[in-house]
């Protein structure tokens, strides 16, 4: 589970602070997946940041399994807005990287490299660099490093934002069945409704900056991509659009 | 640049030279081909132990200089403490001129091998501290997030991105560096020294045999060509995915 506990989190030096984060709470329980959306700006990122260990909060407290997230103990699998991939490695290496870090490597047969990698479509592209792959490749890539290493939650910031609509269904459909196989405890940032419908078992919807929780919605249209003509999904496509022009005008 | 466009390069490079030379006639500007027969002539028996001198103080300089410079400037430029430390230093010393302290450095070891290879040391030395700090500096937090995520160490960054991620800058400053050090490297062996191609270029000046002089001339921008060349052909192979598209 990760839980985020009234959580507080501001940028800037002490005279001049800038609060991000504003008394966050939030659970995620184990094996699920949460979308969280917003208006740009108001906070998103940020969240990740902190359930990742990246930056310090100023109180409250962000949780992985009850316990306060510690890059070094526990195994967190977060793809950043960028995809992070690093540019003077080739795809190989970038998604050997994890697991080496963590040293997992022992545990990592070849057959499930090669199957995830057959999977995502890549096979051809491992000895390329990353400037070499389009956006859409990119993402493969990104993915495949953060599944190699099944980690014990992901995180995802936008993962699927910056790829053309057909191709952003393509990979939302992989990011599916990879997560079917796994269930990792996921948080997935999006800024698009029907994304967070897709993908989200539970829908939070931030405020514009300084970020709160607004709403959480258990949504029972997750993995359905049929869906789109009901009633029900017009309803809570409705709403969630009436909530984050809410939040971004509040 | 193609190796073949170097070729040519070299090729109208001679080509003028030898116009030059038909033009005017005189000792003074010997034609390439004399000097060509001469290099052929007298480099076993005597340029080549005035060149292995000269290669010797510069390599060994440069590989000084990368002992000491490049842990410097990955300090410097990932941690916020050294560099507080160390700027203020780095930022006083790197505009003297370090050829002027040519003397102080021979008053204190002597006139021999020792006082040119620290100037040169300290040539190249800044600039590689300056270039790998700034190229560190450069690089976006949100790189070192995946592993940071990942609870990784100082090790694993240091391999894993402060390394790769000031390759190319580092390589830049070795060539911007060597420049000024070979000709730093030629006015410090024209005195006290009787080996190395400074003296020999002088030596044959003050004996006004210009054929030799232009032959040492020649052989010392070979020299400098070759360590350039080095240096590139190194840089390709080590920052491949700077060449990818
Ligand atoms: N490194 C930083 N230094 C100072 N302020 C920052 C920093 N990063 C973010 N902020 C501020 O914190 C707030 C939240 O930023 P964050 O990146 O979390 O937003 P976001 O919801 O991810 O936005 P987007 O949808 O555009 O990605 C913003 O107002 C931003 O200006
Ligand atoms: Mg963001």
């Amino acid at each position: 589970m990760i839980s985020f506990r009234n959580l507080c989190v501001s940028y800037g030096r002490q005279n001049e602070k800038r609060v991000a984060l504003n008394d966050v709470s939030i659970d995620i329980p184990t094996g699920s997946v949460a979308a969280v959306i917003g208006p740009s700006g108001c906070g998103k990122s940020t969240l990740l940041k902190a359930a990742a260990g990246l930056i310090e909060h100023d109180s409250g407290s962000a949780l992985i399994d009850e316990k306060p997230v510690n890059p070094h103990e526990q195994v967190i699998g977060f793809m950043p807005q960028s995809y992070g991939l690093m540019p003077w490695k080739t795809v190989r290496d970038n998604i050997m990287m994890a697991v080496k870090i963590k040293k997992r490597m022992s545990s990592v047969k070849r057959e499930d490299v090669d199957a995830l990698v057959q999977k995502l479509g890549i096979e051809n592209l491992l000895s390329l660099y990353p400037a070499e792959l389009s956006g859409g490749q990119q993402q493969r890539v990104a993915l495949a490093r953060v599944f190699l290493l099944r980690p014990d939650v992901l995180l995802m910031d936008e993962p699927f934002s910056s790829l053309d609509a057909i191709t952003r269904e393509d990979m939302q459909e992989i990011f599916l069945s990879l997560w079917q196989d796994c269930h990792v405890t996921t948080i997935m940032v999006t800024h698009f409704v029907e994304e967070a419908i897709l993908l989200g078992q539970k829908i939070i919807v931030l405020s514009k900056s300084p970020g709160r929780v607004i709403a959480e919605i258990d949504n029972s249209l997750f993995g359905n991509r049929n869906a789109h003509e009901s009633e029900e999904y017009m309803r809570l496509a409705e709403r969630l659009h009436e909530l984050v022009r809410k939040g971004r005008d509040a | 640049m193609k190796g073949i466009d170097k070729l040519l390069g070299v090729v109208a490079l001679i080509a003028l030279w030898w116009l030059l030379s038909a033009i005017v006639s005189r000792p003074l500007l010997p034609s390439p081909l004399k000097v060509a027969q001469n290099i052929s002539s007298i480099f076993f028996q005597s340029i080549f132990v005035h060149m292995t001198h000269s290669l010797f103080r510069i390599l060994l300089s440069l590989v000084l200089a990368i002992i000491v410079g490049l842990p410097l400037g990955v300090m410097m430029g990932y941690f916020p403490h050294a560099e507080r430390v160390l700027a203020p230093i780095v930022y006083l010393a790197y505009p003297v001129p370090k050829i002027a302290l040519l003397p102080i450095v021979m008053l204190a070891l002597g006139v021999g091998d020792a006082s040119k290879i620290v100037i040169l040391f300290l040539i190249v030395f800044f600039q590689i501290v300056i270039a790998v700090r700034d190229a560190i500096h450069a690089i976006p937090d949100e790189t070192f997030y995946p592993l940071l995520s990942l609870g990784a160490s100082f090790c694993d960054i240091f391999v894993n991105v402060l390394w790769p991620a000031s390759l190319p800058k580092f390589f830049t400053s070795l060539r911007v560096a060597m420049a000024t050090a070979i000709s730093v490297l030629f006015f410090t062996e024209t005195f006290g020294t009787i080996h190395g191609m400074g003296y020999f270029i002088m030596d044959a000046w003050l004996r006004v045999s210009y054929v030799e002089m232009y032959s040492g001339i020649v052989v010392l921008s070979a020299m400098g060509l070759a360590l350039f060349m080095m240096i590139d052909v190194i840089e390709h192979r080590a920052c491949r995915w700077q060449y990818v598209k």
